[in-house]
């Protein structure tokens, strides 16, 4: 296992694409940091919006990095080298996970760590609690592996780069608008002060809001715990009511692909 | 040219990737209808032109994985050995991909058109607007196809022209939007006054929202030259078109004082001519470029 971290460590620092990622992803934290400065000098606004927007970014650049990256050992064969080598296949997937996993962690770091330099002597740190932000901030980052973890599922078990690296763009971009969906019918309220005429807003007496969920709330609320994009979206709004379930949550996300990845690897017909 | 035209077809035809894109457009059509459904919408107006951006994003997919197979299966080599020009390759693909971004259009139309008009209610804008629109849509759809074949037929790694097409082309058409929204926000507000008694009055303010100068400019050119931008714009030229005042009762000239002081409905003859630009440069520095690549 050591040998096979190391191997994957080493293609990851010579990896241009995962230094450019690295870069945009500081860049990023530097812009948006700038905006708030920009929008301080019209209102206050405190710098956390700003610093816990990372996990939306994070993931479309890892959904990138992970095809590119583990799909490679594939059309280099490098994945049948480390089996003829002798590695079992669970501690090759195991290894890849855990070096996808490190990369999106530190797309997230060189966020949050521009954000911080660019924006604390514009604005000023962070104003939320120690003891909110930094949970808030790990739970984000199992969210993250969580990302990871089903990437690299769908990696591992499809040996064409291109259909994989499609399969996850879309996949992710799939997951941020079915959250931003389920997001918008839990906040339905029940009642709205008007109604819906040909597809307008008459404003009137309270009806019921066709958008209110009432059958299936329960079934809503846990696919929008369960998935990692909503989760992504709750960090970045900086909810910090859902603390205790997310983490759990996603750990089930990693199990339960990481188990069905590793499992559907194994039988693979490594060409 | 005809056989190359004939070759890539059939591939097209027996592409389940293909016919997937097209059950997803269908799909998507599907998806706006109940969504405008539970809005007690009258007519498919609203939703009649958001293939424009679903086209940008399936076509991307579609023209990155038919043109990157060619380069990876050793394809494209051989019909150069067969003797076929580069140009006739080049323009082959181009014309598939076209044809397969349009019928993916005609997939959602046909759902939107067919069911649309009896679910919800047929579109009741003017027909001429309506069929102009509709050719300005085909002509950014095209564009679209220019820029995805450009990139794929100069690419010969498969992966990286369809990371780079369709990561690409959402983050266009997300970044648009929001370059779109801030040309929406009008230079004055209307503040509406109903009083008891008299006429309504409206006064206008200067808003501090207000994009101008160099930086309207740059937006106005991103919005209206690229396909990204002319796609959001058509899929909201309802708004644009129609004027959406609160309350009954103001005179013709109150009316006409409002709409210009909104941004002005969508001009699809300049988006055209625009559009046919790029078409014109991507695909003369295309077939430039691909005459002078190293196939291996």
């Amino acid at each position: 296992m050591r040998n096979l971290l190391a191997a994957n460590f080493l293609r990851l620092r010579k990896n241009k694409l995962f230094w450019g990622l690295l870069a945009f992803s500081t860049g990023f934290g530097a812009l948006v940091a700038f905006n708030y400065y920009e929008m301080s000098q019209i209102e206050p606004i405190t710098l956390d919006g700003a610093f816990f927007i990372y996990p939306m970014t994070a993931c479309i650049l890892t959904a990138v990095f992970i095809p590119l990256f583990l799909g490679r050992e594939y059309s280099d064969s490098t994945i049948r080298n480390k089996v003829s080598a002798g590695c079992s296949r669970f501690l090759v997937y195991a290894a890849n996970l855990l070096t996808a996993a490190a990369a999106s962690l530190l797309f997230c770091a060189a966020h949050m760590i521009a954000v911080t330099v660019v924006g604390t002597p514009l604005i000023g740190f962070i104003a939320m609690e120690a003891n909110l932000a930094v949970p808030l901030a790990l739970g984000s980052l199992i969210t993250m592996a969580a990302f990871c973890a089903l990437f690299t599922l769908v990696v591992m078990n499809c040996s064409r780069k291109s259909l994989s690296a499609a399969v996850c763009i879309l996949g992710v971009f799939l997951l941020l608008f079915a959250a931003i969906y389920l997001r918008s019918r839990l906040l339905s309220p029940e009642y709205v002060n008007g109604v819906w005429i040909a597809g307008e807003f008459i404003p009137g007496d309270p009806t019921p809001n066709p958008q209110y969920l009432s059958d299936g709330r329960a079934f809503f609320e846990f696919l929008y715990a369960l998935l990692p994009s909503s989760q992504a979206i709750e960090y970045a709004s900086q909810e910090v009511q859902n603390l205790n379930w997310f983490p759990l949550y996603s750990l089930a996300v990693i199990v339960l692909s990481t188990g069905a990845g590793a499992a559907l690897f194994r039988r693979k017909d490594l060409k | 040219m005809r056989n190359l035209l004939a070759a890539n077809f059939l591939r097209l035809k027996k592409s389940v990737l293909f016919w997937g894109t097209l059950a997803f457009m269908a799909g998507y059509a599907l998806w706006q209808l109940r969504f405008w459904i539970a809005f007690n919408e009258v007519t498919i107006d609203p939703m009649i032109f958001d293939y424009a951006g679903a086209v940008g994003v399936v076509a991307a997919v579609w023209s990155s994985l038919f043109l990157g197979t060619d380069y990876s299966d050793g394809t494209l080599r051989n019909k150069l050995t067969a003797g076929h020009s580069r140009n006739a390759v080049y323009l082959a693909g181009l014309i598939t991909n076209t044809s397969a971004a349009l019928l993916q259009c005609a997939a959602y139309l046909a759902v939107a058109l067919g069911s649309g008009s009896f679910l919800i209610g047929p579109p009741r804008m003017e027909a001429g607007r309506l069929l102009l629109l509709l050719a300005g849509t085909l002509v950014t759809v095209i564009a679209f196809c220019a820029i995805f074949t450009a990139v794929g037929m100069l690419c010969a790694r498969k992966t990286v022209t369809a990371v780079v097409c369709i990561a690409g082309s959402f983050a266009l058409l997300g970044y648009l939007s929001s370059v779109d929204s801030y040309l929406n926000i009008p230079q004055y507000s209307a503040y509406i006054d109903v009083p008891e008694n008299g006429a309504v009055s409206v006064t206008y303010e200067l808003n501090s929202g207000y994009v101008s100068g160099t930086r309207r400019a740059v937006f106005v050119f991103l919005d209206d030259a690229t396909p990204f931008g002319q796609a959001v714009q058509y899929m909201r030229s309802r708004q644009r078109d129609e004027i959406s005042l609160p309350e009954d009762g103001f005179s013709e000239a109150q009316i006409e004082e409002y709409r210009q002081h909104m941004r002005p409905p969508v001009a699809p003859l300049p988006l055209m001519a625009y559009s046919l630009a790029v078409i014109a440069l991507s695909t003369g520095a295309g077939v430039a470029l691909f005459r002078r690549k190293d196939l291996k």
